[in-house]
């Protein structure tokens, strides 16, 4: 059970509003914990989880994906809300 | 770009699989994963399990066909995000020479003894020596029954010809261990979402394995006490909660998911008792 004093894992859902990609992002002990998931045009999921140890690697992994190109304001959510769970919290 | 990380070690696979703990310590995280709920934990055990199997990077990928065209992959990584982003791009997996080796066997084996015929595998095999995966063993992770579901473990080490040596027969039996458990874990957060998504109840499952088992509609009213017509209601009701078209597919759907053989097991245990 979680004592009054322990916080709850920070965390970040972003997504595109059809649903084609989907990301969780978790603040993790030693960085940051990231879900990818993304509809196929098949129809079938792709969901990728991996952990970030720094926030350089993290920003080179989104600057790399395409999706970027067809979902930039998702993109510069993911971004942001990245570096704001590597901070240190408050 | 060099993208390889650097070795944790400069052991031999031998030195590592000759420590007096090399079982315990990864067995130690086998158990881990059994009673691990979230995703975060999952991967960071992955990690953990890896580099105590003496390997620097690895992927652990599952998948499954919902239907004729519908399929789904769910990868674990240990190894630099930046492969995964690259793989996805080209779309890749119906390509892929380890997936298919593990689609078809249930042997451990090195990746440089799987044969590589065309252009794309030989892409796919030149990307992960990129990112660490210079040396190789597949471990697959299949199913009974004739089901689709599949887990592959893919261990690397930038060191050619690493796992190419003595200490690969200890490597084998711990790897398939953690494969194993690592398909287990992941069968356990699908059939938990399945379970929440769709709202199946228990009396949904036992109509499920009446189906599986191959029961007609007159057999399963007989055993469960009621008319056909109910049965056969219940069972257009729960097509509809599944979203498939006719009782075989959500059967069918509820054995991929692993739904039935956990109702099974649970009768057993009930029995047992």
């Amino acid at each position: 059970m979680r004592t009054p004093l322990e916080r709850p894992p920070r965390a970040v859902t972003a997504g595109s509003s059809d649903g084609v990609i989907v990301f969780k992002l978790v603040a993790c002990a030693d960085g940051l914990h990231v879900e990818r998931s993304q509809l196929r045009a098949s129809g079938g999921r792709v969901t990728q989880s991996m952990r970030f140890r720094d926030n350089q690697s993290f920003i080179r992994w989104c600057a790399a994906d395409r999706l970027r190109f067809t979902y930039p304001l998702v993109y510069a959510n993911l971004e942001r809300s990245g570096c704001e769970l590597f901070a240190p919290a408050p | 770009m060099n993208c390889s990380p650097l070795p944790p070690e400069s052991r031999s696979l031998q030195e590592v699989t000759n420590a007096a703990d090399y079982f315990s310590r990864v067995s130690d995280v086998v158990r881990e994963i059994e009673s691990t709920r979230d995703t975060v934990r999952a991967v960071e055990l992955l990690h953990e399990a890896t580099l105590r199997m003496g390997a620097e990077v690895s992927i652990f990928a599952s998948f499954m066909r919902d239907d004729a065209s519908c399929e789904s992959y769910r990868l674990l990584l240990a190894c630099d995000p930046q492969w995964c982003i690259q793989y996805e791009q080209q779309a890749w997996y119906a390509n892929d020479p380890w997936l298919n080796y593990a689609f078809h066997h249930s042997d451990p084996i090195h990746g440089s003894e799987i044969p590589v015929a065309t252009e794309a595998q030989r892409s796919i095999v030149q990307l992960a020596e990129r990112f660490g995966f210079r040396s190789t063993v597949i471990v697959p992770t299949p199913s009974s029954g004739g089901l689709s579901r599949l887990g592959v473990l893919c261990l690397g080490s930038s060191t050619k010809g690493y796992f190419e040596s003595e200490g690969y027969v200890a490597l084998k039996v711990v790897a398939r261990s953690v494969a194993m458990e690592l398909h287990e874990w992941w069968l356990a957060r699908l059939r938990d979402d399945l379970v929440v998504t769709t709202g199946i109840t228990d009396a949904d499952l036992v109509l499920l394995v009446h189906e599986r088992q191959g029961h007609s509609t007159k057999e399963i009213a007989r055993q469960l006490a009621t008319s056909s017509g109910s049965i056969n209601s219940r069972f257009q009701r729960l097509n509809a909660k599944l979203g498939v078209p006719n009782r075989k597919a959500a059967a069918r759907l509820a054995a991929e998911y692993g739904l039935i053989e956990s109702k099974l097991q649970n009768r057993r245990r009930s029995v047992g008792n």
